[in-house]
């Protein structure tokens, strides 16, 4: 009887155990990269001249970065490269992506492609790898310094919210805002960006890409944080309508959390008059907006950022030639209806280029 | 026992009237029925969660096996085309299954719950992930969201998930407390040794006790999807502590043994009520985090200093 | 009525043997436990088993309540097998195991009735499962009077009683139940003074109650002052019947460890 017990006997121990879980599984899934790129490193020995590129990204998990991975992987494989993966455990953690950086210079890796989780403490473990002449491009979000990378291919996130603002300040047609913001979680660079942008877009004041703050004005009546989940941006909306009844505009930062914050105004029989805006451009994004459930999105391309990453990487192992600076990998907003004044691509075209089909 | 459960009750009506004063809002029926509402998914994998506590044991795979459920039911109904209860069923069944298995690891092979749980934790994850190719499921049938409808009472919108919650809450508290099977739970928990020696089944009742919470993780899995109309391989990643935390609030001691299933109820609206409050107050989320750790803290304070008043 | 054969010890009135086991052998491993040991306990008595570690105290319960490797059991003269404790418990034979027997955070009452609850009559019962609770209240209130244990609130939790109290409800659970012989392993082990002897006490009112009472116990003093005979225990065998008025404890000491030879044993010491 005594073993499904024992971890509780100190009471100390068994609240520090609970947290540890997370931790736990994280040290699995270190142990599993590590196998998979000393396996892969094995491999790399036979091929000698082929460039080893690895890519970490946020999240295992997240379709954005499944896509992303898919992507660099059909470049690497057109190329001639082989593609090691890492990711953090979760969005924001900084640690697993350090393990996964020196797991890969240990397996011989040229080049790192990384979408950095915390984009001032992941800058020592690149500046090692740099120093043992890895070329690292940051994909998706900057470092902190930005030069702290070779070079950063990345969507401009704040413009990706400066185009869906001016969308909706032109679909509210002179109607006051009453905004409902359905945020990211607090700190992050790119859910500072999309939203501040947003502000701009439509008008208000906002601190500008550079800031972690969100910015806050009266005609932003709720925000709230999604986790860019679909769920807890459900919950969020849900919260947020019991304190702005009369909301007809949503942000959300992504569109997971604006299909949470669609079920939730149907649930209420508000979606009719509620405008949500939103970024990303997935394949389910991208359906939403023609079926209706979002008006406009600005879609982004992670399978292009992640292909360019990885030509620049063969480029620089075959040729010594480094990227640099910043390359905008660019942000189309999508809308089914188009409004005056407003540059958009229509769901057709949206849906040609969308990442996450099934 | 009644008193495990008067000091988290205590604090959400505390919780409630300082709300009340803050947002004119937040005493109203639909209000109320919305903390509810978002409470079911954690509330009834706090049912599980309690069982396995009960026994002195944890269970970490629970958020998991839930998303797992939610993903099996979800393909199958859109992909195979099976009708809704099928897929239902064949969701609950799977999330059944790991939480046996969890219960013969624990029983038969006498590994801590916690290694168990955290492998069967990770195993669900993988597999729902590869199933799922990591994309969410959409176009579900009507039926497989019934559970996240509404429908009226008084005036106010109740959700059937809701109802299912507090239906399951009644029965576990009926079960634990009013019949034999229930108290050898208690016993298990509480003595396992002296469990044993009265002649109590106490890998029956282990067993059963995992592969109920399971049972629990996959009634989990419909409200899930009922509750957000998809299929999502990234649910349940923080239902696990979430669910313990609930567990803990309620008064239920980790130690086994003590503890009322109704608390976790009261636990899992806690934190529901400081996120709907903060909100309507429009005050950052990360002060709900805030007041949940030092709650599980008092919780876990409260529940050693009375076990020690015992001694 | 099976006649027990019962070696010859002069003076003995004939009283009957309520359980008796003769040439039982428990092997754990390569360490034989019991090596053929021989035991009989007679009606109204409290039949004390001492031993040094080791001796085969603790096995000889085992094995008088679980099957052992070799040897019979009788209980009233009629050949018994026991496959769990429960088994022996159905059969009338209760034990009570070394401060392991309580639930501490359940009620006196939940605790008498562990693993034998009593349900409701009728669909709420049969249907239902649902518990009586009051009647097994009633009832624990009843037996534990009865006995004379100073606990009248068969509601509270085990937890809040002295250790003394709780070892009662524990002692009394298996007299409470017992309809043939209550077996205690080590029932004084943790107490002080005035508790154990709170225990003794109510160990005397099981025995005269007409139940036979097999006491393990180190305690000397405990084992002089309460049994009616002394079985001692050595190397898995039985080394004598002893009989605790005609004898001192260092001197039963000395039959303990072996000092004192089985041969050389006064016939008068025995029991």
């Amino acid at each position: 009887m005594a073993p499904q017990s024992a971890w509780f006997r100190a009471p100390t121990v068994s609240v520090m155990a609970t947290t540890t879980s997370l931790s736990a599984t994280a040290m699995a899934r270190i142990l599993f990269i590590t196998v998979i790129t000393l396996f892969l490193s094995l491999g790399s020995f036979s091929a000698q001249k082929q460039p080893v590129i690895g890519l970490i990204t946020k999240t295992e998990t997240n379709p954005f970065f499944v896509k992303m991975r898919e992507g660099a992987q059909a470049a690497a494989n057109s190329k001639g490269a082989k593609l090691l993966t890492g990711a953090g455990k979760a969005d924001g953690d900084n640690a697993g992506q350090v393990t996964a950086i020196e797991n890969m210079i240990a397996a011989g890796a040229n080049a790192i492609l990384i979408t950095p989780n915390d984009s001032k403490a992941i800058v020592p473990a690149i500046r090692k790898a740099r120093n043992k002449g890895v070329l690292v491009i940051a994909l998706d979000s900057p470092t902190n310094p930005t030069d702290a990378v070779d070079a950063l291919f990345a969507t401009d996130n704040y413009k990706a919210g400066v185009l869906i603002g001016q969308y909706a300040k032109a679909a509210l047609g002179g109607r006051t805002p009453k905004v409902v913001t359905l945020d990211l979680f607090p700190g992050h660079p790119v859910g500072a960006q999309r939203h501040n942008g947003f502000m701009i877009g439509l008008g208000l004041e906002a601190p500008g890409a550079g800031s972690n703050t969100l910015g806050t004005a009266p005609a932003i009546a709720c925000a709230a944080d999604s986790y860019g989940d679909q769920a807890k941006g459900q919950t969020a909306m849900e919260n947020c309508l019991q304190k702005v009844p009369d909301v007809n505009l949503v942000y959300a930062i992504n569109e997971p959390a604006a299909a949470g914050a669609f079920n939730a105004l149907k649930r209420a029989d508000k979606e009719k008059n509620v405008i949500i805006v939103s970024v990303d451009g997935g394949c389910q994004g991208v359906a939403d907006v023609g079926a209706g459930r979002i008006a406009a999105t600005s879609q982004q391309y992670p399978l292009k950022m992640a292909a360019m990453g990885v030509e620049a990487a063969v480029e620089y192992v075959r040729t010594g030639k480094k990227p640099s600076g910043y390359t905008d990998t660019g942000v189309t907003l999508i809308a089914a209806k188009p409004m005056a004044g407003v540059k958009s691509a229509d769901v057709k075209t949206g849906m040609e280029l969308c990442w996450g089909k099934r | 026992m009644r008193i495990a459960v008067l000091g988290p009750f205590l604090a959400l009506i505390a919780a409630c009237l300082f709300f009340a004063t803050q947002s004119d809002r937040f005493l109203t029926g639909e209000n109320l029925s919305l903390v509810l509402q978002q409470a079911v998914v954690v509330g009834i994998i706090a049912i599980g969660q309690t069982l396995v506590i009960l026994t002195a044991g944890i269970d970490l795979s629970c958020g998991m096996v839930m998303a797992l459920g939610g993903i099996i039911m979800s393909k199958f109904a859109v992909d195979f085309g099976l009708t809704a209860p099928i897929a239902m069923a064949a969701g609950i069944s799977v999330a059944a299954l790991f939480g046996l298995t969890n219960g013969l690891l624990v029983t038969t092979v006498k590994l801590p719950p916690f290694i168990v749980t955290l492998g069967t934790m990770n195993i669900a994850f993988a597999i729902t992930q590869l199933y799922s190719h990591s994309q969410t499921v959409t176009d579900l049938p009507l039926w497989m969201t019934a559970l996240g409808d509404t429908f009226s009472l008084a005036g106010t919108k109740v959700a059937w998930g809701t109802l299912l919650m507090l239906a399951l809450y009644g029965l576990t508290w009926f079960v634990l407390s009013e019949t034999a099977a229930g108290r050898h739970v208690y016993a298990v928990g509480n003595n396992p040794e002296a469990a044993r020696l009265v002649g109590i089944p106490t890998r029956k009742v282990l067993l059963g006790v995992y592969a109920l919470a399971g049972v629990f993780y996959g009634f989990a899995s419909l409200l899930s999807v009922g509750r957000t109309g998809v299929g999502d391989p990234n649910a349940g990643q923080t239902e696990n502590l979430d669910a313990i935390t609930a567990v803990v609030l309620g008064g239920t001691s980790l130690f086994g043994g003590r503890g009322v299933v109704i608390g976790s109820l009261i636990g899992t609206l806690v934190v529901g009520v400081f996120r709907n409050g903060l909100t309507l107050m429009g005050v950052s989320s990360i002060y709900q985090v805030l007041v949940t750790g030092i709650l599980v803290i008092l919780a876990v304070t409260a529940d050693q200093l009375s076990r020690k008043g015992a001694r | 009525m099976n006649v027990p054969t019962v070696h010859p010890v002069p003076d003995v009135p004939a009283v009957p043997v309520v359980l008796q086991a003769k040439n039982l052998v428990k092997r754990y491993g390569h360490v034989t436990a019991l090596d053929g040991m021989d035991f009989e306990l007679r009606a109204d008595e409290v039949l004390a088993v001492i031993g040094d570690n080791g001796a085969g105290k603790s096995t000889l319960i085992k094995a008088l309540a679980i099957v052992p490797d070799a040897g019979e059991i009788r209980l009233d003269g009629r050949l018994v097998r026991f496959g769990s404790p429960i088994e022996a418990r159905l059969a009338g034979v209760e034990c009570c195991y070394q401060d392991l027997a309580v639930a501490p955070a359940m009620t006196v009452a939940e605790n008498l009735f562990l693993g034998r609850e009593l349900r409701r009559a009728g669909f709420l019962g049969r249907c239902l499962r649902m518990l009586d609770r009051q009647k097994m209240i009633d009832v624990a209130g009843a037996r534990m009077a009865d006995l004379q244990v100073g606990i009248h609130s068969m509601t509270q939790t085990v937890e809040t009683l002295s250790g003394g109290q709780r070892q009662c409800v524990a002692v009394a659970r298996a007299a409470a139940f017992a309809r043939h012989v209550v077996i205690l392993d080590e029932p004084t082990a943790a107490l002080g003074v005035k508790e154990g002897n709170m225990v003794l006490e109510l160990i005397r009112r099981v025995r005269d109650k007409g139940l036979p009472v097999v006491l393990i116990s180190h305690n000397m003093p405990h084992v002089f002052e309460i049994a009616d005979r002394i079985h001692v225990a050595r190397l898995g065998r039985r080394a004598a019947v002893l009989n605790p008025k005609k004898l001192s404890m260092s001197d039963a000491v000395a039959v303990m460890t072996g000092a004192t030879a089985p041969e050389n044993i006064p016939a008068e010491w025995q029991a």
